[in-house]
């Protein structure tokens, strides 16, 4: 099997400048793409640094270190099923214009632990804290119904992800987050956003750019089915012909 | 081995998807049947979105019935005619089904219609194949044996534009081929199946043909409507999956020379009777999906215009 996800993204955190609080972030990544090929099942891409201490090492205890990728936004409908002469079928729905395609948080301690939820909502770290507009007024009750099926939906195929088992910090300095790719991650811009936290104050925050892309044949057979939709279709009763009757001989014999 | 499939934008373990496609190819060996109404079911079963599962089965159908319409051709079992009439039907059909298909799609219906068009022609169709097995068993152990008198459908000749079908030895209208063909080409669509099970039935319960050319006529026609079903999903949704389908067909074709062979081996009435109960099974599996309270009420979708 092709590896099709090679990727490590490295974070250097390290003493830059002299900012109020001496601790500081700077992040780098060694790969800013993603492929998916035609082996594609999943990929875990691996996020490390330092943390850098201005002034030596008598404040370093106690830091929280909070990941959050983010992908591509585009809107989604949420249905719900309704009992409707004894079947179950999709009725009321809520269309929400801007559901990030992918969204992982991955945290050293519990989330609540670390700051409290003003500051999370401040900041946007947390799939409630996710900025979601929707197409129509939604009723109080519905509202948080619908984002919560979203939500749930999006965890179910791995694209929202929350987990604090995936972030090692050593020694108050090192830190190491593993981040899930499934193999239905939407394609685009990425985005890494690298919180630090101390005493549930954020002190610094990084963020590196990252891109998901469909490569090599099933991009080319994606790319034109879309494109070329005609093309497309012609080549696929094409190739049904041609497998067809070569099917019809090898069977013959 | 996982396998990415580029239209579907999922992964499922390639042997997985050859075995599906053997199995499904050594049932339609065996009972001489295309089998797509029982390849969409299990790619919807298998996490396949249905709508990709019915756009790919079609493309599938092509070339799964290809070459058996070669041999049939070859051997001159094909009324090149009233093939013909059933194409024009089917190809108008097939683009009705598929636009109604794309609408139901962007309204977030799709599946519900497929689930509801699986339940309501196989369960039917099950039953009168059931029935009929039944009736000739019975008849067989009982040993009152006699030959049913094939029903002709008096209002038939009363239709107008009469043509002749020297293949077939007809002289009907041409409508009812037209409207029959049209019917199959509606449910190729939004099935993902060939329609064999209902047009080889009206071939010769309505239409009247004689037996040595309803299977290669079928299968002719299947090929141009499965063909146009293709190009209507490829341009209106973008659903077909051609990787899927040569993977799926590949199973096929090895699974359909051995089912053949076991096929032989069997009576006719068990063969039927066997097929009735599979095809009440996917028809009650499909129904089980509708009426049993789905464990999470909220989906998610694309938003499609």
């Amino acid at each position: 099997m092709i590896r099709a996800l090679q990727i490590s993204l490295l974070l250097a955190v390290m003493v830059a400048g002299a900012p109020a609080h001496g601790d500081t972030l700077v992040s780098d990544i060694s790969s800013h793409q993603i492929e998916v090929r035609y082996s594609f099942e999943s990929s875990d891409l691996l996020l490390f640094g330092a943390i850098g201490h201005e002034g030596g090492a008598h404040d370093t205890h106690d830091f929280d270190i909070v990941i959050v990728v983010k992908g591509p936004e585009a809107p989604i409908i949420v249905r719900r099923k309704d009992h409707i002469a004894g079947i179950w079928m999709n009725n009321a729905s809520v269309r929400y214009n801007n559901v990030p395609g992918y969204y992982a948080i991955a945290h050293s301690r519990p989330l609540d632990e670390i700051a409290d939820a003003e500051t999370m909502a401040a900041i946007g770290i947390g799939f409630e804290n996710v900025r979601l507009d929707t197409d129509r007024e939604v009723g109080a009750g519905e509202r948080e119904a619908f984002r919560n099926g979203l939500v749930r939906n999006k965890e179910r195929l791995g694209l929202f992800q929350n987990r604090s088992d995936h972030m090692y910090v050593m020694e108050n300095t090192l830190f190491r987050a593993e981040f899930h790719f499934p193999s239905n991650v939407p394609v685009g811009d990425y985005d890494a956003r690298i919180y630090l936290f101390q005493s549930g104050e954020l002190l610094a925050e990084e963020q590196s750019p990252l891109n998901i892309t469909k490569a090599g044949f099933s991009r080319s057979v994606y790319n034109l089915a879309h494109q070329n939709a005609a093309l497309y279709g012609l080549l696929a009763v094409f190739l049904a012909l041609a497998a067809g009757w070569l099917a019809g001989i090898v069977a013959r014999k | 081995m996982p396998f990415y499939l580029p239209i579907a934008e999922m992964s499922l373990n390639i042997f997985l998807l050859l075995g599906m496609g053997m199995a499904v190819g050594f049932l339609s060996g065996m009972f001489g049947v295309g089998g797509g109404f029982l390849m969409t079911p299990i790619l919807i079963f298998a996490g396949i979105p249905p709508a990709v599962a019915v756009a790919t089965e079609a493309n599938e159908i092509t070339a799964a019935s290809v070459s058996g319409a070669l041999a049939h051709g070859r051997r001159g079992g094909i009324d090149f005619k009233m093939g013909g009439m059933l194409i024009a039907g089917g190809a108008a059909g097939s683009i009705v089904g598929a636009q109604v298909f794309a609408y139901l799609r962007t309204v977030g219906q799709v599946d519900l219609m497929i689930s509801l068009a699986y339940v309501v022609f196989l369960g039917s169709v099950g039953l009168l194949m059931l029935k009929e097995s039944l009736t000739m068993w019975r008849r067989r152990v009982l040993g009152t044996l006699k030959p049913k008198k094939r029903d002709h459908s008096g209002w038939i000749h009363g239709l107008p534009f009469k043509m002749r079908f020297r293949k077939s030895r007809l002289y009907i209208s041409g409508i009812m081929p037209i409207v029959i063909g049209f019917i199959v080409g509606v449910l190729a669509a939004i099935m993902g199946v060939g329609g064999g099970f209902i047009m080889i039935p009206a071939m010769i319960y309505i239409l009247g043909m004689p037996t040595n050319v309803v299977i290669g006529t079928s299968l002719f026609q299947i090929v141009f409507v499965t063909a146009s079903v293709t190009m209507q999903h490829s341009v209106n949704t973008q659903t077909v999956d051609i990787v899927l389908a040569m993977l799926l067909l590949t199973g096929a074709v090895i699974g359909a020379q051995m089912g053949a062979r076991v096929g032989l081996k069997l009576k006719g009435e068990q063969l039927r009777a066997m097929l009735a109960i599979m095809v009440l099974t996917v028809c009650v599996r499909m129904g089980w999906g509708l009426v049993v309270q789905p464990e999470d009420l909220y989906s998610i979708g694309q938003v499609l215009q």
